[in-house]
C-alpha cells in the first residue's frame, strides 16, 4: 500500500526485476519512485541539510580570504629627504602581503598558553571558536634620487626606483615575498570558524571522536560560537547585479525605465546604479519622447545620445546602429528620433564630455580637468561590470546601446516588462560573501592604521615595528562585533548596518535547528505594503518552500530554501570567456553593429562578451561540457530563442536544484545501471558511486530558476514513460479509472519536448514542511502553521543535551518517532531525534471541556508518562575583575547579613561556603543559587544602613520566583578574561497539566481544558481509550483532511506493525488504507462505537479513534499564570510595574477603561485608575493653586509665595499628575489647582 | 429474541467465563443493570487495591537519566499484589513513615564496571517481601528494562512500594484494558449507525455478536427494554490474576454500596445519630 508503483492497468506488464517492460521487446526501462527515493538518499547521505552554509563559508576561507588581501596587496609611504637644495630624494617606504594561512581553532589561556579550542569547550566557557590568521609580508624601503646620473634619461618615478633598492632582505631576486626569521608570517586576527567547515576539529570525525568531544552526531555545523553561543548567518537575499531590468511604471505618468545594478567580479564596491528613462521631459509638445540616463556622480539626467559621444560614438548612423542594430527598423528608428535631435547640438566628444562634467561635482575647474574627470567618470563608474581600465568605450557604448534596445523593445511592446519578483534574477548572499564584504572592511581599515602608524614612526624618526603595528583585534573584534550582534557592518556605525543577519541558533527540537540554518531574508521594509515580494512565485518552485513562512510582518520575506535546492558559491569566469572565445564567439570589439543583428548575444554573468552565429552549436557543446564535468554544474545556460539571447551565468547566490535530464527520445539519462550502482555501495566506502558521479556521467544537472524557465519538465518518470509509450505507438495509455486511484492533474501524454524530469516533487517542500504527514491532504495555510508550530515543538535537540548548558531546554520523556512518516523525514534524523508521541486521537465531544480548540486528556496516560518533559533552565555569573578604584569587584561567597547590605528576600541556606550550590539541592522560587558579593566603595553610606562591619553589597543571583527544581549541574571554570564563573543547570519535570499547549501536525492546536482518568474516559468495546480528545468542529472550516487521512494510516500501521507513508505526492489513497483497515476487522473509516466512560451507556455516534502523532508546545501554564494583589511599584510614576518576571499588575486599558464608561460605573472606574494605581495627596494653596510645602508631622502648611498658612486644601490626585504638574514648573508652566468650597 | 427475558431478574445477576488465563478473563455478565455492569468496569480499573513503588530514595545516581526520571518508571513496574489486603494504606497505618504492615522494601545497587552497556532489570530490584516482587512476563524472565548505564556509572537506590488506588495515580490499576461490550446488534437502537452504503457491510460485528440474535429491524420496537447481557474482557498488568480483579472489584463495589446503604439508613432515621447534624436537614 505504502510502496507506490505505477500501474498501467492491463497493458503493461510488470516484470519484478525491470520494472515495467513493454511487450513489444523494446528495452525502455521504468523507474519507479523507490528509484527516486534511491538517488534522493544518495544526495542527502553525502550533502546533509546546511551545505550551502559550509560549502559558502569554506569558499570564503580558501579563496576569497587571500583574494582580499591581494586586493590590497602593496602599501606604500612616500617620503622626501631634504637633500641638497633643488635635488630632493624620495624614499619610499613598502610593505607588502603575501599568503595567508590559517589553523584550527585554539585559544590563548590567560596564562598565555596556547591550547587547541573544540567547539564543545567554546560552548561552555562562553569562548569564540576563532582560528587565527597568519599574514605572510615583507618590508623593503626604496630611495629615489632624481639626481642620479643612471636616471637622467628616465621619466617615470617606478623605473628609477627600480635601480635604487636600499633596503631589503625579505625579497629573493625575483621580487618573490620569502620568509625569514625576520618575518615570520605575523596574526592579523582570529577568524570565527564555523562548524563543520575546513579547519574545524570537527570536520571529517567518526562517530565516536565526536562523541568525546562531547559532540552530537546529528549535528551537522554550519553556524558559529560567538562568546559561548551560537550564532547563524541568515542569507540575504537580493536582487541580482549586472542584469537589465526594463519596466513599465504608470507614476507620476506613463514612462519605460531600464535600470542595471553594475558591480565588477570580486569587487566590493557598491553597485553602481544605472537608470534608462523614457520621457517626455524638457521637450516640446508633440516631438514625442525622449531617453535620458543617469551616471553616477552625475546630478542631471544626460541624454542617452551625449553619453555614446562622450565614448567616442559620434556619428547618428554609428549610434543607431548600436541602438537598434538594424537601421530598417523603421518603428524603433521613430522612437529614437527625438534622442538624437535632442543631442543635436553636441556633436563633439570633447563638448559631450563637458557636457557631462558640467552637470558633475567639479564647478570652476579648467575645462581640460572637466573633460579628464568626466571621462575618468565613464572609465570608472558607468557599467563598471564590463570593465574599469581604458579602452572600454566600444564595449560599454555596445552594452549602453543593448540596455536602450531592451527599453524600446518593451516600450514598443515586442518584449514583455520585466518581473521584479522573478527568482532568477535574485541572489542570495551567504556566510561566505557576508563574511567577506566584513572582512575586507575590516582588512582595509587594518592596513589604514598600519600607514597611520609607519607615518607617525617615520615622521618622528622611530623605529618601526611591525608586530606593534599590526592590531589583530581590529579584526578579531570587528568580525566578532557583527556576529555577536547581528549588526552587519562597522560598530561605530551600528545603526546604518543590516541588523538581524546573525541570529542565535534556534535548539529547541531538532527541526527547528536545521529550519534556522536554511533561512533566508529579504531585506525589505517590513511595514510596507507592497504585497508582490511577499507572494509566492512560479519560480521558487522547488527552490523555496511553499509553506514555511512566518505569519504576519515578515510573512513571505522570510523564506526557507526546499529541501534539495542548493545555492551556487561562484566559479571564476576567466575559464569560461577563455572557452567562449575558444568556440568563436566573436568579441565585440571586433564586429560590425549591423551583424549583430543576424546573431545570438552572449552574456557572460551580464556582460555581453559577444555575439555568436550558431548558438545550437555552442549551447550543445556548453551543455555537453557540463553534463561531463568539464566545466562547473553550477554554471547556467540559458538560450533565450527569442530574444536571440545566450545568457550564461556563473556568478555565487544563485538557488538552484537537481533534476534528471531528459533525452530528446523521451528517455531518461539515467539508466537501471546507475541505480543498481548506488544500491550496491554505501556512501562511506571509498569506491561508492557517488552524487558527483550521478553528474559527471550527465543523468542529473542542476537548474537555476533562470534556466529552468528554458526547459521542460516532466512532474514523475512515471508520468515520461506515458509520453514515451504515445509519442512510440500513438495511443494513449490506459487510465486506471478505479474510483480508489489517486486523483491525479491533467495528464501530459502528448507532450514529447520534455527536457528534464523531477526527481520527486515532495522535494519541493523545506525542513518544517517535510514533517507534515499528507500536507498535499491539507489547505495550504494549515501546513504552514504547522511549519511554524513545529518549531516550538518539544522533543530531543541533540543527543548530548546533558553536555550543554542552554539557557532554557525541553526535553520529552519519551519521545516515538511517528507512525506516519515522510520519506524526507529520514534525511532530518526525525526518527532519531522525534519531537513528539503517538496518541490515541478520539474526535468527539464529550462533555464540553474541549471547546474552542481545547483537548480532554487522559489523566492515567499523564500518569504513565505521557507528555511528561524535563524542563533545564542555565544561570550564569561571573566574578568581576578587580576595577581601578578598588571597588566593584564581585567575589562567590556567601553573603553573611552582618557584613554584607541589601540581602534578597530568598535564602541563602542553600549555598555551600564557596558561595556555590550543590548538584541535587531542590530549589524554589527566590532561592539564591549563586552567592557573590561586591565591595562597598569606601565613601558610600548606603542611606545610612551601613555600620563598620559592613563591607559588600549582595549580589547574589536568585531563581526565577516562578520556577522550581532540582540543581542539575554546577560548572565552575575561568572566561577569556581568566576570570572565573560559573553555570548552574537547574532541571525539573514538567507534567501536562490544564492549560499546557499541544498541537496535532496540522496546525491543529489546542490546550488541555480538563484530564479525565481512564474510566471516565469514553472507551471502545475493546478498552481502547483515548489519550486526547479533540472536537470535531475543529476539522471543517479548517479543512485539515491530512489529520484525518493520518490518524485512519497510522491506525492501520499499528495493526501492521509497521510504520506508514505518508509522503506528499505519492499513490496512497485513503480508500486503500480503508481496503486493509476492513480485513483487519475495522469499520472503513475508522469509526468505532464508543461507550460513555460514567454511564456505560453506547454513545449515539460513532467515533473516530485512532493514533495521531501529537507535539507538546512549548507554552505551558506554569510559565504563564500570573496573579497579584500588590506588588511591586514604579520608582518613577509609583504605578505597579508591568511584566509577570517582576511581579506586575495587569494593566487596566483604554478599552477597559471604555467598557466601564459606557457601563456607568463611575466609582468602579476611580478605583481602578487612582485608588488601586498611583493614589497621592497634595496640599495646594487656596490663592495661587500650587501645591504648598507640607508638614505631615507637624501640621503645618505653608505656601511660600503667598505667604499663606491657613487658607489650604487637601486634594487627591494621581501620582503620576503630581509628577507632571512639577515637571511643567520646571518649564515655567504653572498648573494651578483651583480649589472651591462645594455650595 | 425475546430480549425481556434477560431483564426478568435484574436481582440476579449471573457470569459466565468465557475463557480465563494468566493475564485475561472474558466472561459474560447478565441478569443485571448496565449500571451495575459499568460500575464493576469503572471499579476494576481505578479502585482495586494493588501494591506499586511510590517513594524512591536516591543514594547514588550517576546513570544519564534524571532521579524523577528513574523514579516515575519504578512506579510503572507492575508488583505482584495478591497479598495486597496483608497492607494497610500507609495513611491508615499508626507509622509514622511507613512500616512492614504498610509497605514493602525495595533495593537496587548495580554499578556498572565492564565496557559496553549493562542494562537493568525490574528483577534487579531486591524485595523485602518474597510476595511482592516485580511481575515477570513469561517472554523475558528478567523483567523491564529500566536503566541502561555505561562503564563507570552507578546506581544505588531504596524504594518503598505502598498499597494504592489507581484513582490516585493511574500505577496503582490492575487492568490495562478493559473490554466491556453489550447489545452487539444494536437492537435497543441506543445509536444510529453511520454508513456509506450498508450498515451490514461497513460495520464488522464483534464475536460477541454471536450470543446474541439479532432482532427483525421491522418488528415493533420495545423502547422500555433495557440492556441485561455484557460481555467483559478484563486484561490485567499482571499483578493480579485477571479473576481476582473481577472478584476484589466487587467486594469494593459491595462495600462501598453497604457504607451508602448505611449512610442513607442513618439518613433515613435522623433520630440514631441526632447528635450528629443538628442543621436543617437538606431539602
Amino acid at each position: 500500500m505504502a510502496e507506490s508503483e505505477f500501474y498501467y492497468g492491463d497493458e503493461v506488464p510488470y516484470n519484478a526485476e525491470d520494472g515495467y517492460a513493454y511487450d513489444d521487446g523494446d528495452d525502455y526501462e521504468m523507474f519507479s519512485q523507490e528509484d527516486c527515493w534511491t538517488i534522493i538518499t544518495r544526495y542527502f547521505d553525502e550533502h546533509g541539510l546546511v551545505r550551502q552554509q559550509i560549502e559558502s563559508f569554506n569558499s570564503f576561507v580558501e579563496l576569497t580570504l587571500q583574494e582580499i588581501i591581494e586586493e590590497s596587496r602593496t602599501l606604500v609611504i612616500e617620503t622626501m629627504i631634504q637633500g641638497r637644495p633643488g635635488q630632493e630624494m624620495i624614499k619610499r617606504y613598502y610593505i607588502e602581503f603575501g599568503q595567508v594561512f590559517m589553523t584550527s581553532p585554539c585559544f590563548y589561556e590567560k596564562d598565555s598558553s596556547l591550547t587547541p579550542l573544540h567547539p564543545q569547550q567554546a560552548r561552555l566557557r562562553n569562548l569564540t571558536y576563532a582560528s587565527p590568521l597568519m599574514l605572510q609580508y615583507g618590508q623593503k624601503t626604496t630611495v629615489i634620487d632624481k639626481a642620479d646620473p643612471r636616471n637622467i634619461n628616465v621619466t617615470s618615478v617606478a623605473d628609477m626606483e627600480a635601480q635604487v633598492i636600499n633596503d631589503s632582505g625579505h625579497f629573493d631576486k625575483n621580487g618573490q615575498l620569502v620568509t625569514t626569521e625576520s618575518n615570520r608570517p605575523m596574526l592579523i586576527g582570529n577568524v570565527p570558524i564555523m562548524m563543520r567547515s575546513l579547519y574545524c576539529w570537527t570536520r571529517g570525525m567518526k562517530d565516536n571522536e565526536l562523541f568525546e568531544q562531547g559532540e552530537c552526531p546529528y549535528d551537522q555545523g554550519g553556524y558559529f560560537i560567538i562568546n559561548g553561543s551560537e550564532k547563524v548567518l541568515i542569507a540575504q537575499e537580493r536582487i541580482a547585479t549586472n542584469t537589465v531590468l526594463v519596466f513599465k511604471k504608470n507614476l507620476p505618468y506613463p514612462h519605460y525605465t531600464a535600470e542595471i545594478r553594475s558591480q565588477a567580479e570580486r569587487v566590493s564596491k557598491q553597485p553602481s546604479p544605472l537608470f534608462l528613462k523614457m520621457s517626455n521631459k524638457g521637450v516640446e509638445k508633440g516631438s514625442g519622447q525622449t531617453i535620458q540616463t543617469s551616471i553616477p556622480y552625475i546630478r542631471a539626467d544626460i541624454p542617452v545620445v551625449v553619453v555614446f559621444r562622450a565614448l567616442g560614438m559620434v556619428t547618428a548612423k554609428d549610434i543607431l546602429e548600436h541602438i537598434a542594430y538594424d537601421v530598417n527598423d523603421t518603428q524603433m528608428m521613430e522612437m529614437l528620433r527625438p534622442s538624437v535631435e535632442e543631442a543635436f547640438v553636441i556633436q563633439d566628444r570633447d563638448v559631450a564630455l563637458d557636457y557631462i562634467a558640467k552637470r558633475g561635482t567639479t564647478v570652476g575647474t579648467s575645462r581640460d580637468k572637466r573633460l579628464r574627470y568626466a571621462a575618468e567618470i565613464l572609465q570608472k563608474e558607468f557599467l563598471p561590470h564590463i570593465g574599469t581600465q581604458a579602452h572600454n568605450e566600444t564595449v560599454k557604448a555596445y552594452f549602453f546601446g543593448y540596455m536602450i534596445h531592451r527599453l524600446l523593445l518593451c516600450a514598443l511592446e515586442r518584449r514583455e516588462p520585466d518581473d521584479r519578483d522573478h527568482y532568477g534574477k535574485k541572489r542570495m548572499d551567504l556566510g561566505g560573501p557576508l563574511m567577506s564584504s566584513l572582512f575586507r572592511m575590516l582588512f582595509r581599515k587594518m592596513t589604514k592604521d598600519l600607514s597611520t602608524y609607519m607615518k607617525k614612526c617615520i615622521d618622528t624618526n622611530r623605529d618601526f615595528n611591525m608586530l606593534m603595528a599590526v592590531k589583530s583585534t581590529t579584526i578579531s573584534n570587528g568580525l566578532r562585533y557583527a556576529l555577536a550582534t547581528g549588526n552587519w557592518g562597522d560598530q561605530k556605525k551600528a545603526m546604518q548596518a543590516r541588523a538581524g543577519v546573525s541570529q542565535v541558533l534556534n535548539r529547541y527540537t531538532f527541526a527547528s535547528t536545521l529550519s534556522h540554518l536554511r533561512r533566508c531574508n529579504t531585506p525589505i521594509g517590513r511595514d510596507g505594503k507592497i504585497a508582490k515580494p511577499r507572494q509566492l512565485h512560479n519560480t521558487h518552485w522547488g527552490l523555496v518552500c511553499p509553506a514555511e513562512t512566518p505569519e504576519g510582518q515578515a510573512c513571505g520575506l522570510v523564506k526557507n530554501l526546499a529541501l534539495m535546492a542548493h545555492v551556487t558559491v561562484g566559479v571564476p569566469s576567466a575559464p569560461i570567456r577563455n572557452f567562449l572565445s575558444e568556440w568563436s564567439v566573436e568579441s565585440l570589439t571586433e564586429v560590425e553593429a549591423s551583424s549583430v543583428l543576424s546573431a545570438t548575444k552572449v552574456f557572460l554573468n551580464g556582460e555581453w562578451v559577444g555575439i555568436h552565429r550558431n548558438p545550437d552549436e555552442l549551447v550543445a557543446c556548453m551543455l555537453d561540457a557540463r553534463r561531463k564535468a568539464d566545466i562547473a554544474f553550477e554554471i547556467s545556460i540559458v538560450r533565450d530563442v527569442r530574444e536571440h539571447e545566450l545568457r550564461i551565468h556563473a556568478d555565487s547566490g544563485r538557488v538552484c536544484r537537481p533534476l534528471l535530464i531528459v533525452e530528446p527520445d523521451l528517455r531518461l539519462k539515467l539508466t537501471r545501471a546507475h541505480v543498481d550502482a548506488i544500491e550496491r555501495t554505501d556512501v562511506a566506502e571509498d569506491d561508492a558511486y557517488k552524487w558527483g558521479d550521478l553528474l559527471a556521467d550527465g543523468t542529473i544537472e542542476y537548474l537555476d530558476a533562470e534556466e529552468e524557465e528554458t526547459a521542460m519538465i516532466c512532474m514523475t518518470p512515471q508520468e515520461l514513460a506515458e509520453s514515451y509509450w504515445y509519442k512510440r505507438t500513438g495511443t494513449v495509455p490506459h487510465e486506471e479509472v478505479s474510483l480508489a486511484s489517486r486523483v491525479r492533474s491533467r495528464r501530459n501524454v502528448f507532450i514529447n519536448t520534455w527536457t528534464h524530469c523531477e526527481i520527486h516533487p515532495s522535494m519541493i517542500l523545506g525542513i518544517c514542511a517535510s514533517i507534515v504527514p499528507f500536507p498535499d491532504h491539507n489547505q495550504s495555510p494549515r501546513n504552514t502553521y504547522q511549519s511554524a508550530m513545529g518549531k516550538q515543538a518539544m522533543g530531543i535537540m541533540l543527543t548530548n543535551f546533558q553536555l550543554r548548558m542552554d539557557t532554557l531546554n525541553n526535553i520529552l520523556y519519551y519521545p516515538q518517532k511517528p507512525l506516519a512518516t515522510t520519506r524526507a523525514m529520514d534525511y532530518l534524523k526525525f526518527s532519531y531525534l522525534p519531537a513528539g508521541q503517538n496518541a490515541i486521537v478520539g474526535i468527539m465531544c464529550y462533555g464540553g471541556y474541549n471547546q474552542e480548540d481545547s483537548v480532554i486528556m487522559n489523566q492515567s496516560s499523564i500518569d504513565r508518562g505521557l507528555f511528561r518533559s524535563l524542563y533545564f533552565r542555565t544561570y550564569q555569573d561571573e566574578e568581576d575583575k578587580q576595577s581601578l578604584n578598588g571597588a566593584g569587584s564581585g567575589n562567590f561567597e556567601r553573603p553573611t547579613p552582618d557584613t554584607t547590605l541589601r540581602l534578597k528576600r530568598g535564602t541563602y541556606e542553600k549555598l555551600e561556603d564557596d558561595g556555590l550550590i550543590a548538584p541535587g539541592t531542590r530549589v524554589t522560587g527566590d532561592d539564591i543559587i549563586i552567592g557573590k558579593t561586591t565591595a562597598i566603595p569606601s565613601d558610600s553610606m548606603e542611606l545610612g544602613q551601613r555600620t563598620l562591619n559592613h563591607t559588600k553589597i549582595d549580589a547574589s543571583r536568585a531563581l526565577r520566583s516562578t520556577e522550581r527544581g532540582i540543581i542539575d549541574q554546577v560548572m565552575l571554570t575561568t572566561n577569556d578574561n581568566g576570570c572565573t564563573f560559573v553555570k548552574v543547570r537547574i532541571r525539573s519535570t514538567r507534567v501536562p497539566q490544564m492549560g499546557d499547549k499541544f498541537a496535532s501536525r496540522h496546525g491543529q492546536k489546542g490546550t488541555v481544558g480538563i484530564t479525565y482518568r481512564t474510566e471516565d474516559m469514553p472507551f471502545s468495546a475493546e478498552g481502547i481509550v483515548p489519550d486526547i480528545i479533540i472536537n470535531p468542529h475543529a476539522i471543517p472550516s479548517r479543512m485539515t483532511i491530512g489529520h484525518l487521512v493520518e490518524c485512519l494510516l497510522s491506525k492501520l500501521s499499528t495493526l501492521m506493525g509497521s510504520v506508514g507513508d505518508a509522503t506528499p505526492f505519492t499513490d496512497v489513497t485513503v480508500d486503500a488504507i480503508s481496503e486493509e483497515l476492513m480485513e483487519h476487522g475495522y469499520q472503513r473509516r475508522g469509526f468505532e462505537v464508543m461507550y460513555n466512560g460514567h454511564t456505560g451507556k453506547k454513545l449515539a455516534a460513532q467515533v473516530f479513534l485512532g493514533p495521531t502523532y501529537y507535539q507538546r508546545l512549548k507554552h505551558m501554564v506554569d510559565d504563564k499564570i500570573h496573579s497579584r494583589a500588590r506588588g511591586p511599584l514604579q520608582i518613577l510614576t509609583r504605578q505597579p510595574v508591568e511584566g509577570r518576571a517582576r511581579d506586575g499588575g495587569l494593566r487596566f486599558g483604554e478599552m477597559e477603561r471604555d467598557v466601564m464608561i459606557a457601563h456607568g460605573v463611575a466609582q468602579f472606574l476611580k478605583e481602578r485608575l487612582f485608588d488601586v494605581s498611583d493614589a497621592y495627596r497634595v496640599h495646594v494653596c487656596d490663592l495661587c493653586g500650587l501645591m504648598v510645602v507640607a508638614s505631615l508631622k507637624k501640621n503645618q502648611f505653608e505656601c511660600r509665595a503667598c505667604k499663606n498658612k491657613t487658607r489650604i486644601s487637601q486634594v487627591h490626585i494621581p501620582y503620576a499628575c503630581k509628577l507632571l504638574f512639577q515637571e511643567l514648573m520646571s518649564m515655567n508652566i504653572a498648573p494651578r489647582l483651583m480649589v472651591s468650597a462645594q455650595p | 429474541m425475546d430480549s425481556s427475558a434477560h431483564v426478568s431478574d435484574p436481582t440476579n445477576p449471573q457470569i459466565r467465563i468465557r475463557s480465563l488465563d494468566k493475564n485475561s478473563i472474558d466472561f459474560v455478565l447478565s441478569n443485571t443493570h448496565l449500571s451495575v455492569a459499568n460500575s464493576l468496569r469503572r471499579t476494576m480499573i481505578a479502585e482495586v487495591p494493588t501494591m506499586a513503588i511510590d517513594l524512591v530514595e536516591f543514594i547514588e545516581n550517576t546513570s544519564v537519566l534524571a532521579d524523577e526520571y528513574i523514579a516515575h518508571r519504578l512506579g510503572m513496574i507492575p508488583l505482584t499484589s495478591h497479598t495486597v489486603d496483608q497492607f494497610k494504606y500507609t495513611r491508615d497505618c499508626t507509622c509514622a513513615n511507613y512500616c512492614k504492615e504498610c509497605s514493602v522494601e525495595f533495593s537496587l545497587h548495580v554499578k556498572c564496571t565492564e565496557g559496553g552497556t549493562r542494562s537493568i532489570y525490574s528483577t534487579d530490584l531486591i524485595s523485602s517481601n518474597k510476595d511482592v516482587v516485580p511481575v515477570v512476563d513469561s517472554e523475558d524472565p528478567r523483567g523491564i528494562i529500566l536503566i541502561k548505564m555505561r562503564k563507570g556509572q552507578e546506581i544505588n537506590i531504596h524504594c518503598i512500594a505502598k498499597k494504592g488506588v489507581a484513582k490516585e495515580h493511574a500505577k496503582w490499576s490492575p487492568c490495562a484494558a478493559v473490554g466491556f461490550e453489550y447489545d452487539p446488534h444494536n437492537n435497543f437502537r441506543h445509536l444510529d449507525y453511520w454508513f456509506e452504503k450498508n450498515i451490514k457491510d461497513e460495520w464488522p460485528l464483534s464475536k460477541n455478536a454471536e450470543e446474541e440474535v439479532e432482532v427483525d429491524p421491522e418488528a415493533p420496537f420495545d423502547f422500555k427494554a433495557e440492556p441485561s447481557i455484557f460481555y467483559f474482557n478484563v486484561e490485567t498488568v499482571g499483578c493480579l490474576d485477571p479473576q481476582a480483579v473481577v472478584i476484589k472489584a466487587t467486594r469494593v463495589l459491595q462495600e462501598k454500596l453497604g457504607g451508602l446503604q448505611l449512610a442513607l439508613e442513618e439518613d433515613q432515621n435522623p433520630d440514631s445519630n441526632a447528635n450528629m447534624d443538628d442543621g436543617e436537614p437538606w431539602v
